[in-house]
């Protein structure tokens, strides 16, 4: 019979999952009877969650931290908005094409993850949202701009607001859920392994008979057709879509906390991180008002500089026997 | 005897710096190569080149006789040939199992286990090289001894017909070189792989290998056996320099 601090330390105990899964599902339901508020924070706590967990993906599968995974929140949200507001499709129909648009996308860039690494791979993948985002303003008869596409058909109108939030809340969480299985189930294939090995030393992994570029190039597509489902469920949410909101600089560095804060790109620890950042976003703007902008990156940096191994790493410790793959951070 | 590796003219250049300059050797199935030379003789130069690590310049590189330049060192490792690291390279973040089972999911072309297979299989070798009871500690808490173990381990679980050995002895202690060579002896029993054994302790070598090449800055000075090697003129230049007789 293990003990507490074993089975608390192991994110695929049932325990875990029942308990942590458990304070997810309530959460809603709390906010909904008492802070209603609460509940567009949990929907953006789980949209960064829908970025960190395939960002910790491509992260461990291409041995590369991305500093552009927006760029397929971008082309999601696009692609869906576009064939919504001009087509007038819903969400169900623009889904696919979402997914295949950041897919495609990522398939022509991701030849950089086998050419490139180091600060080169960093300024790639850096400028590809900030051009892409330019891009947006160039051609703002097709894109709109900083204002950005509206009329965008939305989820549900159950003629609710606070109900419609409510359903979405549980929505995201269950895309949330389910990437979280899917990665965590992948982690632990056969292909989690060869990723590890590539995360850990990529020529000794290719040496020892792993398609090295092959594992790099279908988790870097992967991981980006899932960041692309991101924003295809912003654009739908909102009803409408901007890039300005989520390819600049400001919003990358927002998602990398959350890998980096969560458990260095530890797939359960972005979830931990999303919550954290969206919540603690949210706490100061509430109380602190326009200080806010300053004392969020503060705490931040403190927090970064006190956890090396992140907000995950507080209560996990290793257990032999497994692995879970995270990124290589020099201090 | 049958050839296994033949290498032809084989040059590499760093630079201005001539690392590998027509090299030509052969290595017959089931032999022990010794592979000798002072520091920057070019010997891990000569098997990353071989092994896909580097690409060399000019030459041929044969494999039974067919040419594996182009191949990329995941396809070199599926034909046979296996390597392992003078300075160990573990994956350090992985537990010691979880540094072989990848040899043994991905090593071979023909054949592709599951998890359980492979992590059955892993624990064989690890026991063969007597890290069994370490299969669960990280890579980057192993001794150096157990390093050169577990990289023997993984060099093996990819089922090399030809697996070269760099430098095994270096940083080991007596004791330690002893077992290490013992260990080298039955896995040539037990697996009859062919090796190229790379190595500055020579009284090893006199004994395990049933030929050496010497390499002295990018050149190959001497082949033969053991005896021949040790005993050639140009060879004991290049390790004690040219005017070693006057302090004979």
């Amino acid at each position: 019979m293990p003990s507490w601090k074993q089975w608390l330390a192991d994110p695929g105990n049932w325990k875990n999952i029942a308990i942590f899964g458990g304070i997810l599902f309530i959460l809603p339901i709390i906010a909904y009877f008492t802070l209603p508020g609460i509940m567009s924070t949990v929907i953006t706590a789980n949209f960064y969650a829908m970025v960190g967990i395939p960002l910790g993906l491509m992260t461990i599968g291409t041995g590369r931290l991305n500093f552009g995974p927006n760029l397929y929140i971008g082309i999601g949200g696009y692609a869906a908005a576009l064939l919504s507001v001009h087509l007038g499709w819903g969400p169900l129909f623009t889904f696919p094409f979402a997914v295949i648009a950041s897919v495609l996308v990522a398939l022509g860039f991701s030849p950089t993850v086998n050419i490139s690494k180091g600060l080169y791979f960093v300024l790639l993948s850096l400028l590809m949202p900030l051009i892409f985002l330019e891009l947006t303003f160039v051609y703002s008869n097709i894109f709109k701009g900083d204002v950005g596409l509206s009329g965008i058909t939305q989820f549900i109108a159950t003629g609710s607001p606070k109900l419609n939030v409510f359903i979405l809340c549980y929505f995201s969480l269950i895309i949330v859920l389910l990437y979280l299985y899917a990665t965590h189930k992948l982690i632990n294939s056969r292909y989690g392994i060869m990723m590890s090995t590539i995360n850990d030393d990529e020529e000794v992994a290719e040496g020892i008979g792993i398609k090295i570029r092959k594992v790099k190039i279908l988790m870097f597509v992967l991981s980006a057709g899932m960041i692309g489902v991101s924003g295809w469920f912003m654009a739908h949410y909102f009803g409408t879509f901007a890039g300005i909101s989520y390819l600049p600089l400001t919003f990358m560095m927002k998602i990398l906390l959350v890998l980096i804060l969560g458990g260095r790109a530890q797939i359960h620890g972005c979830v931990v991180g999303a919550y954290f950042i969206a919540f603690l976003e949210m706490f100061l703007s509430r109380t602190l008002g326009f200080v806010q902008p300053i004392v969020f990156p503060v705490i931040l940096f403190i927090l970064l500089l006190a956890l090396p191994e992140g907000l995950f790493g507080l209560f996990r410790k290793r257990k032999y026997g497994e692995y879970m793959p995270t990124l290589h951070v020099r201090r | 005897m049958a050839e296994l590796l033949e290498v032809r003219n084989l040059s590499k250049r760093f630079k201005g710096v001539r690392a590998l300059q027509d090299v030509s050797f052969h290595i017959r199935q089931g032999e022990t190569v010794g592979l000798i030379g002072p520091n920057g003789a070019g010997k891990s130069t000569l098997v990353n080149v071989l092994c896909g690590q580097l690409q060399h310049d000019a030459g041929d590189i044969m494999l039974e006789g067919t040419d594996f330049s182009g191949m990329r060192s995941h396809q070199r490792c599926h034909i046979g040939l296996s390597r392992t690291y003078q300075i160990p390279r573990p994956f350090p973040d992985l537990v010691v199992l979880y540094n072989v089972i990848p040899s043994v999911l991905c090593g071979r072309k023909d054949s592709s286990p599951n998890l359980e297979e492979a992590t059955k299989e892993a624990l064989y070798y690890l026991e063969f090289v007597g890290l069994s009871d370490k299969q669960h500690t990280e890579a980057r808490d192993l001794t150096i001894y157990e390093l050169r173990l577990l990289e023997l381990a993984r060099a093996l679980a990819t089922k090399p017909r030809l697996l070269f050995v760099d430098e095994v002895m270096a940083g080991l202690n007596p004791g330690e070189t002893d077992k290490a060579v013992e260990l080298m002896s039955s896995i040539k029993q037990t697996f009859g792989v062919t090796i190229c054994w790379i190595e500055h302790v020579m009284s090893v070598l006199m004994e395990a290998a049933q030929r050496i090449i010497a390499l002295d800055r990018g050149i190959k000075i001497a082949d033969g056996t053991p005896e021949e090697v040790a005993n050639d003129q140009k060879v004991i230049e290049a390790y004690l320099g040219s005017e070693w007789r006057q302090y004979a």
